[in-house]
Order: structure tokens, then sequence, then C-alpha cells
């Protein structure tokens, strides 16, 4: 045994700064608990860690402290607890907290032991100078996962779990043989996505690869499982609980849509097959989708009976070559197959919230959409009526058929406007714990449904994390165990924290939307390039000046017909617009400028020409300058039967355009440096894109898309 | 700081020790050179320092000398620095003069008082540093001090404080151990006879308990003879080593 000291400052009793020495003593012989000890401990008492594990888990003091409900699952095996964090947890969390912790250790169903990390000679860190006390508690737990490292000999990876992100990188790179990784679920609660990256809630071991559907691959999963009845398709029975899942294909969306047009497609999983048995299986595979097409038009037949509400957002997707450039802000391509695959998954979610509901009426975590105030309807009210329409805001119902009526036969755009500003007059959707509000208050008025919550993403949302926990919880109890659910007053903080952290989530993916709009513009000359110039439409009348969205990047922003300088807009013959001194007349519905060497109307959804530019600002952010320089609408230089067909043929040939400019840059590459090669994107396909695709969906319940506009009003 | 754990589950201590191990003890014997025998002892962080003078004439009240043996005066003092908080009165005060009764009572037991008529023996103990266990120390420096004094005794006089924490007795306590409210005894024995020269507790105690308690105490008292034995040798081998260049 060696002796050595340890020197704590304190206050005594009295207030006064005490500087108290201890004996602390060191010894060799500490057991570790676990069956693959080589150095014969004396691992005779108490539980030992078995050995067949993949792994051994040694969490920080940060995670046992903040975490320790989850490291008490019966799944996770194979945790060694340090000393160091059971004494934190002594002192700061009291108690209780600390005494959950001893039975945890004591309790034979779960797989953890304490390792006396303070006293084990070699694993003993004496705190340095100036080195604060996480730092310190970091670094006994890290020299403890080393020691444990090397008294098994190597024969078991040991994985440190911390929350410090500068120990993560610190102790990477020393190889020792640990692994550092770290846990930030709860406080993300929600992965951020921006335009080229993704900031992910879980760590990419888990939402990468263990939590995803891959083709044919085993999968755990959460899984809800509906009888239907086969004509009517009602509901006859419905089963919750815990599956295995074996995905036979993995399609992406067009490649779905494909097959059920009936066009050629190619299905990689049946590449392999002779002819008649991939015919077969082809044939198996259409019918599958087109019953599940049926099926989910007839929910959402249902769901609009009730008055579910269809709302526009503006997706741009930014394009990127190989070098992460921008090479195009093309805009989502919305197809049957995306809807269906919706459908399903806010089936899921009515179902899983009827259940949690029931089982736990004031703890369970629930989603709902409170009705919008009719004030806020003003804007879409007046511009409806510029055009002949009248929407009727008293009930979704009413809203959903109006807007359904209010379709322009010439001008799909017209729509398109109309709903995006009743997506503006909507209020936000909240995550809320039933316990907390009045049942009436339960309703989700964009989805009208009674009961909602967000059950089917995990990965990337932390509620849908609660939510398994309440559904296991739930199916517990049917079973006659007795759960303990977390109270109404704690969910309720959690709701609140989770619903503050996406409100910041989707104004960080606002902004990253528009600088990437603005990136893309400005490498471009405006005066030059076609592409700076586009159609856009009237959606809105200001005093001095109208607001425009370009339907082709998504774009919405202020066209100025004044300037500063008292200049205005008129339009020449041609419909060209130049500027010069006059006035400037606003109506309800269009407005007008005079002046000696013309006039122009601008009225309500009227198309006109713009140019677009990007604008420095010494003090802002970027931003996009419009520019009207026609009163008529663009001509894009391929003529466009319909919207849909001219998006498809502009992807491909953005995507043509970005292959030749990759090539010829290819010869002339610059160097990348070192931190651009390490993030830059990752090729295609991967697992990125297929959770974009899957987060499009997710979140087209209607209110999620809603709220993702990058609008600017003036 | 409430809630400190003096025995985890694992059996470790606050410091780390098992239940039954006692501090490091590390002690030199001939530090004063002006008294007759001297000694220093460190246990754990405790330290102390013993001074004794004598067999010498009676000093002070004539009438108190005795026919047929010496007297043992005994003085028991805490240095201003010894605690966290400096002490004002080191001496005269309860505590002092209650544990200066109990060395002379000890050393009365131990000491060959026969072979001394009419003389005096002086012993004063000072602790420089406290940190529990006062008492043991102070006899074990004592002792210590007697031997290099040259004064016979019976046998080496080791003491140990033991308390008693959920169900298990802790040997050799230290300062925090025993202001967390452990019932704590203290216990002076002979170890080659097994004879206790004192035994004192003032804490509360089911007496089914003090059965073992006495046990792990004289056990301590053991472990604790073989180091001051060892000390003795250590400081013989030097001395003649000396002696003889």
């Amino acid at each position: 045994m060696i002796k050595t000291e340890k020197i704590l400052h304190l206050k005594s009793s009295r207030g006064r700064k005490v500087r108290v020495v201890r004996e602390h003593y060191l010894r060799e012989k500490i057991p570790c608990f676990s069956a693959l000890c080589q150095a014969d401990c004396d691992n005779n008492e108490g539980k030992v860690l078995p050995g067949d594990l993949t792994h051994y888990v040694v969490p920080d003091v940060g995670i046992v402290l903040d975490f320790q409900e989850i490291l008490e699952f019966r799944e996770i095996q194979g945790i060694i607890f340090t000393q160091t964090a059971c004494q934190a947890v002594q002192h700061n969390k009291g108690r209780r907290q600390y005494n959950r912790l001893r039975n945890l250790l004591k309790d034979p169903r779960h797989d953890c032991v304490l390792f006396a990390n303070e006293f084990q000679e070699y694993s003993y860190c004496p705190r340095e100078k100036g080195e604060s006390q996480e730092k310190w508690q970091t670094r006994c737990v890290y020299s403890a996962a080393v020691w444990y490292y090397n008294h098994l000999a190597g024969l078991k990876d040991i994985v440190m779990v911390t929350d410090d992100a500068e120990a993560v990188a610190q102790y990477s790179s020393l190889n020792s043989g640990v692994y550092v990784i770290t846990m930030k679920a709860r406080a993300r609660a929600t992965t951020y996505y921006l335009a080229d990256r993704r900031y992910d809630m879980l760590p990419e071991v888990l939402s990468a690869n263990l939590c995803s559907l891959l083709g044919g691959v085993d999968r755990y999963a959460m899984s809800v499982l509906w009888e239907l009845d086969a004509d009517s398709l009602e509901v006859k029975n419905v089963w919750f609980g815990r599956t295995l899942i074996r995905s036979s294909y993995q399609l992406h969306y067009e490649l779905a849509q494909a097959l059920l047009n009936g066009d050629e497609a190619e299905v990689p999983e049946l590449d392999k097959l002779k002819p008649e048995e991939k015919d077969e299986r082809l044939i198996q595979l259409i019918q599958a989708l087109e019953t599940l097409t049926h099926v989910a038009r007839h929910l959402r037949a249902q769901r609009d009976r009730g008055g579910a509400l269809e709302l526009e957002g503006v997706e741009v997707r930014a394009q990127l070559d190989s070098e992460k450039n921008i090479t195009a802000l093309v805009p989502r391509q919305p197809l049957e197959v995306h809807e269906t695959v919706a459908e399903c998954m806010i089936f899921a979610n009515h179902w899983v919230a009827r259940k949690i509901q029931e089982s736990f009426p004031h703890q369970a975590l629930l989603r709902h959409h409170p009705p919008p105030r009719q004030e806020h309807f003003s804007q879409l009210q007046e511009s409806a009526r510029a055009r002949g329409f009248t929407i009727d805001t008293r009930s979704n119902k009413s809203l959903a058929d109006s807007l359904e009526q209010a379709l322009d036969p010439q001008d799909p755009v017209v729509n398109r406007l109309l709903r995006m500003m009743a997506t503006q007059a909507m209020s936000q959707a909240m995550y809320f714990s039933t316990g907390a509000v009045p049942t009436e208050q339960y309703y989700h008025y964009g989805l009208a449904l009674d009961r909602y919550t967000h059950f089917t993403s995990p990965i990337r949302r932390y509620a849908d994390v609660i939510v398994h926990r309440l559904l296991t919880a739930a199916l517990e109890q049917d079973r006659g165990l007795s759960v303990a659910v977390a109270s109404n007053r704690e969910l309720e903080e959690t709701s609140q924290h989770i619903n503050n952290r996406n409100r910041a989530a989707q104004h960080a993916q606002k902004l990253s939307t528009e600088l990437f709009q603005c990136l893309f513009f400005r490498d471009r000359d405006p005066q030059t390039d076609p592409t700076c110039v586009s159609d856009a439409v009237i959606y809105a009348i200001r005093d001095n000046g109208l607001l425009v969205f370009v339907p082709q990047y998504g774009v919405k922003g202020p066209v100025y017909l004044r300037s500063r300088e008292g200049l205005v807009v008129t339009a020449g013959a041609d419909g060209s617009c130049e500027w010069s001194s006059g006035t400037v007349k606003r109506h309800s519905d269009h407005i007008t400028t005079s002046s000696v060497s013309g006039s122009a109307t601008f009225s309500l959804f009227q198309h006109i020409t713009v140019r677009i530019s990007v604008q420095s600002n010494r003090c802002h952010a970027d931003s996009l300058n419009l520019e009207v320089i026609r009163n008529t609408p663009h001509e894009t230089p391929d003529p466009d039967p319909g919207q849909s067909q001219s998006r498809v043929q502009l992807v491909q040939e953005v995507r043509r355009q970005a292959e030749e400019a990759s090539l010829q840059k290819a010869s002339l590459k610059p160097k990348l440096s070192r931190e651009e090669r390490h993030f830059c994107q990752s090729k295609q396909p991967n697992l990125y894109s297929l959770l974009e695709e899957i987060r499009e969906l997710s979140l087209m319940d209607a209110e999620a898309s809603a709220k993702k506009l990058c609008a600017t009003t003036a | 700081m409430a809630g400190l754990e003096l025995l985890s589950d694992q059996g470790y201590r606050l410091d780390g020790r098992k239940a039954t191990e006692l501090r490091k003890v590390q002690a030199r014997m001939g530090v004063f050179a002006q008294a007759d025998g001297s000694a220093y002892i460190e246990q754990g962080n405790t330290k102390a320092l013993a001074v004794v003078y004598g067999p010498h004439e009676m000093r002070g009240a004539r009438s108190r000398t005795l026919h047929d043996r010496a007297v043992i005066n005994c003085q028991y003092s805490m240095a201003t620095f010894s605690t966290a908080e400096r002490k004002r009165r080191p001496h005269g005060d309860k505590k002092s003069t209650e544990m200066s009764l109990h060395l002379k009572q000890t050393f009365e037991a131990a000491i060959l008082t026969q072979l001394y008529p009419r003389s005096q023996i002086d012993i004063f103990v000072k602790i420089l540093q406290s940190d529990g266990g006062n008492y043991s120390v102070c006899v074990n420096a004592a002792t210590l001090a007697v031997i290099d004094a040259g004064i016979p005794m019976r046998d080496y006089v080791c003491a140990c404080t033991v308390g008693f924490v959920d169900e298990t007795p802790l040997a050799d306590l230290c300062y925090t151990e025993e202001s967390g409210g452990v019932s704590s005894l203290a216990l002076a024995l002979l170890p080659r006879g097994g004879q206790i020269a004192l035994l004192q507790m003032d804490a509360r105690l089911h007496q089914d308990h003090l059965e073992t308690m006495m046990e792990a105490a004289m056990t301590a008292c053991k472990g604790v003879s073989k180091v001051l034995d060892e000390v003795v040798r250590q400081h013989l081998q030097e001395a003649s080593a000396l002696s003889r260049d």
C-alpha cells in the first residue's frame, strides 16, 4: 500500500475557507469483476461481468449524473461504473439517487460493476494545479478505462462514453485501445438538418447503422400491426410490440413510384435472379406496393373528411458537386409514394398516441396543433379575394375545402401561393404532457386527428424516444408488471425543452437554406448569367413594392418599386422596366407606378421577370436582391408543359452541368486543405441521402413542413 | 459534509484502507538530545512528540514522594497549530487533564516503578498535528520514549482506537471517521500477555458489539506492537553501529 495525500479546499461551518489534507492509500490488488480477468483478481464475491459481450462501457461522470435512467436499462450490459462517478452522484444528486445507483450495482439482473479506480495504484490521477473538477473527473475515468483495457490484456474493447467534446478529441488521439464517444442525445433533443450537413442527435454508431433499416439485415424494431377488413379497410385489431424486421427491398422513392406507374425499373435486389423468378418477385412487389397505396389513399380520404390540411412548404435542396460547391437549388418533387409513406406514419403515430394516452392518462407525451387565430388569416383572405376566391377559415375542413376550390386553371402557382399563406397563419404544433392540458386541447388541427404523437423516428427526435419508452411501459402494464414512468411535471419540462430545441433547429435550418441561396447566386454574374433571371409571382402588395415568390428556386423576397432616391419603376411597351422619378399608388390588390416615361401596374398573382443578385451588407449576412426587369412572365429556355416535368428536366440539366464542371475541374483540381477533405460530403448513395428522404417524408406531416418556410417579408 | 460513506459496499473506507488496516506508522527515537528519552511518531497524519525525563529526584511537592516506587508524572498537550482551527488554550483544559491522567494510569501499569523508589519520572507528550486517534498515538510515542530513556517496562504499551460502522469494526480511526458520529473505543494493551492497560469509550454501543470491538482492537494493537518493535530494533542497530565506529 502506498500512502499519498489528497488536498481539498472546503468551507468550514463558519464559512471560512479551509485547506484540508487527507490521507489516500493506493493499492494494486483491486478486483476488476470481469470474467476475462487474466491476473487472478479476487472476483469471487458479487457480480462478475460476462466475457461474451462485444465491449464494456465506462460512462463518464456527466453521463452517470444525467443519464442514470438510461444506464439502468437491462439491455445495456457490461457497464463499469467508476468510483469517481459514484462519488459525484453522492455529492451532487443526493441520497436518493445514490441509493438507486447502489441498488443497481447490487442487483444481479444488471450487468454492471463498480470499480474502485481511486484506490488503484495505476489508475489514480492526482488533481493537477488549476484543473477543473470536471476535467479531472474525466481524466480519472479515462485512466480507469485504460487500466481496465491493459488489465484484460486487450481482450475486450473498452468504450468510454463522455459528454465533454474536448475530452473526446483529446483522448481519441491517444492510442490506448479505449474508444471515446459522446452522448448528447437529450441535450440536442433533435437532429439538425442544414442544407449541406447534418448534426445528429445520436452518435454515428447508433443512427447510421444499428438503428436504421438496411435491406436484408435484421434489425430490432418497435412495431404497430393493424388488421384491416379486406373490403371496408376498417381497423379490426391493433397490436403493439417488439419485433425483428428484415427488409426484403430497399427502394428509393423514385424507384417505387416508377414501379407503381408501370415503368421499367431496375430493382437491385432482383438483379441476380433468373428471369422467371425475377418476374414473379417483381409482380409480388408491385402488388404489395399497390395494396399499400390503396390503403394509404383510403386513410387520406378519411382524414380529408375530417378536415386535414395540405399545406405547401417551400422546400429547396442545395445540389452539391463533388467538391461541395453548389450547382443548383432544386425544389422538392412530391410523388404519390411520398404521400403513401407519410400517411402510414401518421396512422402509426395516431394509434400509438391513443395507446399511451389510454394507459397513462396523465403522463403521456402527445403532440397537438392548436387552431390558428382568425386574425392571422387576413392576408390570405385578402389575396384570395383579389382573384375572386373566398376562403372559409372557420374550421380546418372548411379551410381545406376552400383551398381545394381556389384553383386558377391557367396558373397553378396561385393555389400554391394561397396554401403558403395559409401555412404562415398556422400556429405552432407542440409537444405536451397529457396531465398538463385539458382533453379538449389534444386536437391536432393540421392533421385532423384527436390524438397524435411522434413515434416513427427515434433516431432523430428525442420525443420519439420518450414515446417508445411509454409504449414499452404500457405494454408491460398490460401484462401486469408494475412500471415507473416520468411524472407529469417532468414530462412537461421535457416537452418544453424539446419544443425550444425544435424551434432553434428550425431557425438554424432556415438560416442555412438562406445562406446556401446566397452562395448559389454569389458566384454568378447577375447581368450575364441566364440562371439569375427568373420568373416570379407576386403574392403580396406593400406600400413601396411587392413581395414575390420565385418558383424555380423556391425563393421569396421583396421587390422594390420605389427606390430610396425616389425613382420608380415603369414599364415600356415591350414590358422592360426602367427607373425614373415618379410616384407610386397602392390599391388593395394592385399597385401602380406613374412617371414621365410611362406607368406600370402590378397586380396580385401576376408573373414578372426578376433578376436575382446578392446584396452584401457589412452588418448583416448577405441577402438576395430581387430586381424587376420585365413586366411580363419569363420564358424559360425549355418550354414547360407541366411544372413537374420542367423540374425533372431542371434536375437532369443541373446534374449534367455538374458532371461537366467536375470533369473540367478534374485536371485543375485545387488542393483541398485537410479540413475540407475531412468534412467533404461522402459519395452517393449514402446513408445521409437515405435519411434525407425519410426525413422529407416524416416532416410532411403537415405542420412540420409548414414551419420550414424561408419567408422574408418586407 | 453529510452523507460521507465511512465504509463502502466493497469494503473500502474513505481513505482507501480496508476495515482492519492501520495507517502508515513512521517513528524515530532519540530525536531530542537534551532529554533522557524522546521519540517522534507519525501515525497517518497524526504526529506526536514524546519526551521523558527521569528517573530523577522528586521535584515540586516533596510530600508526594512514594517510599517504595517512582511517581510518574504525565503531561499531555496539543500544539496550537495542531488542529484545523487554531487552539486558544493549549494547556490546562479539561480534555488535556483527562488525557494526562489516562496516560499516567497506563504507564503506571507498564513501567517497573518498584525499581526506582522515591523518584519521579516525567513524560511529556505533545501533539503536533491532530488527525484522529490522539490518545493512541500519544501512548505509542511515550512507549518509544520510555524505551529510549532506558527505563524498564513489562512490555510495549500499544494503543489503538477502534470504531464501529455497519456491523464492522474499523481499526485506527482518522479524524473524519471519528467526527462522523462513530462509536469509538480506545484500548491500550500489553501485547505479549494480552493484558489491557486501559480501555476507554464515551460513546454509545450495544453490548453485543463490545466483544467484537475489543477483539478488533487487540488485533490492531498487536499490529502496532510489531511496528514499534521494528523501530526499536532499527534504532538499536543504528546506535550500535555509530558507537562502534
